[in-house]
């Protein structure tokens, strides 16, 4: 994937796409391994704009949206477009600061710091993706302050206080106001620039469908765009749960469709068994049936 | 139940094909199979979005003032339904396959309909129906009638036609051909019945597509609880039957009667007196209090359990998101609030005293890390209050305590379920839930009756929960805040009071200070407002109560009260 001539098409301010050219010259480009390449590109010019900009201009930033927003795959795209490593933090409950810069351990006989994924990250020049930062608790979360600020220098106790590389940057995604989230506390959420992530739209819906599944039939692409767009919108209303909104789930169902699997079935596996609900599978299956005839083949989707 | 769940579905094809939800349509479509019609909803939502709703009711309304209404509504519905199917096919080639499927459901001979059904058929409306599912499979029509054969061309409606278009082509049909003297018919609205009245019965025998208009969905459940006053079986002497005409009954028939009615004694009879001495004094002297666990066999508790289960099957969908969204909120409070147990590791944080391990049991764990116990060290109890001034709500406070078991159990944190009412001078407490990970639909049983001497309630839970093994406890607590019995409260000379109003709130105020003395938490859900019920609230639970006036404010308000205890 060419991600410059991807954001040229998007319409990415010329300026923005100089001035990661520049980066790259600066910092070089990194041979390690951990540089992605991404799959799937993510789709917003607006989106782009903004995240570069915060990027070259020397800050970290949160990536605040819903699910299926491309969090994720924007995250990726800018590590690879950067040139730079990617370290992926998941966040969770019980995660602990040790977990995040290091801890001690023994080695040869001696005790030894292990550093921990941050820690690399910001040492060797890394884009560091701290996921779903906001399920952490603040003080597992209070060691990224210094990192994350003008200071930019990681103070282990006991060992040496470790700069962050000038290529170093963190990019936070958060799924705010999902239940079972907590809200992030403000010392941490000034430290970022934050840039909330549309849901996907329906042409953007659309031109990923066509990316991945390149023999997709435009007709039958519409109508798995509107079906997604419509579970969305179903679940913002309360009908279904978040579970039946699952992007992924109807990308792996093209797939298995694109290798024969009958097509109901296919997205019974992707989306409609998701939900565990009693009922709420026969919602998703009328609002299937709303979409797609009842006896579709692999010749009515790919050509 | 089955019913709720089909309109629920219904409804959601409608709002998925008009875009927006929440709108009661005028129109559900159901099949012959009593199902949602797929195709027919479909286009009753496509009818939404394309055309101003409120427009759209008024030709409808406006059509059915007339004698004929039922049979203009559904020609005026074809003419729509081939409107908007052209229309919103190129978008929704599905529609095709749907209507498809529609049309030959209708026309599929049905061996089932009795002779008589056939005969009734019979009819114009039935006639037209048949002529245009014909036409939507490509077939002819084969109408005989000539005027059968131009009402059906006449409501072929262009694609692009607005509502104003079809509402005045809509007129013109009928102009054209149900009114027979337009000049000299009496004018009762729109159209006329100048046809004979076999013609008209007719015309009134539509097809099995059945109309519904859609009532408040979430109507609320007219449930009656089988009251507790029913008697007990049994042979009575003469004196005895005078004596109860007078409402006077023995100790033991009392304490019969409560045992029918609630179920055996949870305790032996001697720890029962026990009980009954160390609990029922003071304000409660001469009371009684009764432990027991509701069981299908209790007078009255098959009649609930059927009732509050009908009301929660046809809120099941509201009552599975509030139990989610509880269960999410909650869920990370209790994680936060796991204790912590230090494990020796391989790697973490250093710890010197163990260092010898490594040297000379070559044991590398010369570490520790903080791990989180999987359970929380606290536990939840239920204390539903099962007065008679809860019987309207009791199918709602059922689901409401169904609710928080389920989201509890699914966090892992154990829940006991109990109610508690007075009568005849005995509070009875009826455990529904022992403390248990797993909900039980047994909270169903949940029965409304009697009076409620909240105070020896509140010394009966603190027994209750004496016998919960977990460090800490929570007791949320469903009432109205309008403690009251009928058996009075002894002076201390001849004098008696009332149990009711300010001595009952301060009484139930006292207890739950005590309770909290002992380490337990009190949360209080109010469902309904009665006069002054705040400072009652405010009285008992301090800032530590929420009143909930609908299904769905539940989750969120009882969520935020629960994590702000386990927090403390």
């Amino acid at each position: 994937m060419d991600l410059f001539q991807a954001l040229k098409q998007e319409g990415v301010s010329q300026e923005l796409i100089d001035g990661v050219l520049a980066y790259r010259d600066g910092h070089g480009i990194s041979s390690d391994s951990r540089v992605p390449e991404p799959h799937f590109m993510y789709y917003g010019r607006d989106v782009w704009e903004e995240a570069l900009a915060a990027i070259l201009s020397g800050a970290n930033v949160l990536l605040a949206g819903a699910k299926a927003t491309g969090k994720n795959v924007l995250s990726e795209n800018l590590a690879a477009l950067f040139g730079r490593p990617l370290w992926n933090v998941s966040f969770h409950i019980d995660m602990d600061a040790a977990y995040l810069v290091g801890t001690d351990t023994f080695r040869d006989g001696a005790v030894a710091f292990r550093p921990g994924p941050v820690y690399e990250c910001a040492r060797l020049g890394g884009f560091g993706v701290l996921d779903e930062i906001n399920m952490a608790r603040n003080e597992a979360l209070a060691v990224l302050h210094s990192l994350l600020d003008y200071r930019r220098v990681l103070d282990i106790p006991g060992y040496e206080v470790m700069r962050v590389h000038p290529a170093a940057r963190f990019i936070a995604t958060m799924n705010y106001g999902y239940a079972g989230t907590r809200d992030l506390n403000e010392a941490l959420l000034s430290r970022f620039a934050v840039i909330r992530l549309p849901s996907i739209s329906h042409d953007n819906l659309l031109r990923l469908l066509h990316a991945e599944f390149p023999s997709i039939k435009d007709k039958a692409a519409k109508q798995f765009a509107m079906l997604f767009l419509e579970l969305e919108k179903k679940c913002e209303a309360g009908e279904v749960s978040a579970g039946a909104v699952d992007l992924r789930g109807l990308i792996d169902a093209l797939h298995l469709m694109e290798l024969g699997l009958e097509p109901h079935r296919a997205l019974d596996m992707g989306i409609t068994n998701k939900s565990f609900d009693e009922f709420e599978p026969q919602l998703v299956r009328d609002a299937i049936a709303q979409r797609l005839p009842s006896k579709l083949t692999r010749d009515d989707i790919f050509g | 139940m089955a019913d709720r769940i089909k309109e629920k579905r219904a409804l959601n094809i409608v709002w998925g094909a008009a875009g927006e939800y929440g709108f009661q349509p005028e129109f559900l479509a159901y099949g012959k199979d009593g199902q949602p019609d797929i195709y027919l909803n479909t286009i009753v939502g496509i009818a939404s979005h394309d055309f101003d709703r409120a427009e759209l009711k008024r030709v409808f309304d406006r059509l059915e003032q007339t004698a004929l209404g039922s049979m203009y509504t559904d020609i005026f519905w074809l003419a729509l339904e081939g409107t908007l199917f052209q229309r919103e096919l190129p978008s929704r080639p599905v529609l095709e396959e749907l209507r498809r499927i529609h049309a030959e459901r209708f026309l599929a001979p049905d061996a089932d309909r009795s002779m008589q059904q056939r005969m009734m058929e019979s009819s114009v409306g039935h006639d037209l129906q048949t002529g245009w599912w014909r036409m939507a499979l490509g077939d002819d029509p084969r109408l005989v009638n000539p005027w059968e054969k131009r009402l059906l061309r006449a409501i072929v409606f262009p694609a692009d036609i607005t509502l104003e278009e079809a509402e005045a082509r809509m007129d013109d049909i009928i102009r054209r051909f149900f009114v027979l003297d337009f000049s000299s018919a009496p004018k009762r609205g729109l159209g006329h019945m100048p046809l004979p009245g076999f013609a008209v019965r007719m015309i009134k025998k539509l097809l099995p597509m059945r109309r519904i208009e859609s009532d408040d969905f979430f109507s609320r459940h007219g449930g009656s609880v089988h009251r507790a006053e029913g008697g007990r079986q049994m042979t009575v002497s003469a004196a005895s039957k005078a004596r109860h005409a007078f409402g006077v009954y023995t100790h033991e028939e009392t304490r019969g009667w409560i045992e029918d009615h609630f179920g055996p004694p949870l305790f032996s009879d001697r720890e029962m007196q026990r009980l009954d001495a160390s609990l029922c004094r003071g304000t409660h002297a001469g009371c009684h209090v009764w432990f027991s666990e509701s069981t299908a066999d209790v007078a009255g508790t098959s009649e609930a359990y059927d009732a509050n289960m009908a009301y929660y099957g046809a809120h099941s969908a509201e009552s599975g998101r509030s139990m989610r969204a509880m269960r999410d909120m909650v869920k990370n409070a209790v994680a936060l609030h796991r204790h912590p147990v230090p494990v020796r590791a391989r790697t973490g944080l250093f710890s010197p005293r163990d260092v010898w391990r490594a040297l000379y049991a070559h044991d590398m764990k010369v570490f520790t890390v903080e791990e989180r116990s999987p359970e929380p060290d606290f536990s939840v109890s239920l204390m539903l209050d099962a007065s008679a001034s809860r019987e309207p709500q009791q199918g709602i406070i059922a689901a409401q305590a169904y609710i928080i078991a389920q989201a509890l159990s699914e966090i892992g944190v154990p829940l006991s379920v109990f109610s508690f009412c007075s009568l005849r001078g005995y509070t009875a407490l009826q455990v529904l839930q022992r403390s248990s990970l797993e909900a039980s639909r047994d909270i169903f049983r949940y029965r409304a009756a009697g009076w409620n001497r909240d105070g020896l309630a509140l010394r009966g839970a603190a027994e209750l929960l004496s016998h919960d093994p977990a460090k800490r406890h929570i007791l949320l607590w469903l009432t109205d805040v309008n403690p009251s019995d009928d058996t009075r409260v002894r002076g201390a000379g001849p004098l008696t009071y009332s149990y009711s109003e300010k001595r009952a709130i301060d009484d139930a105020a006292l207890e739950a200070a005590a309770l909290r003395r002992r380490g337990t938490r009190i949360i209080g859900i109010l469902n309904g407002e009665l006069p002054g019920y705040e400072s009652a609230a405010h009285a008992i639970f301090g800032s530590d109560f929420t009143c909930i006036r609908e299904l769905g404010q539940l989750a969120a308000r009882t969520s935020a009260l629960l994590i702000r205890q386990i927090m403390r």
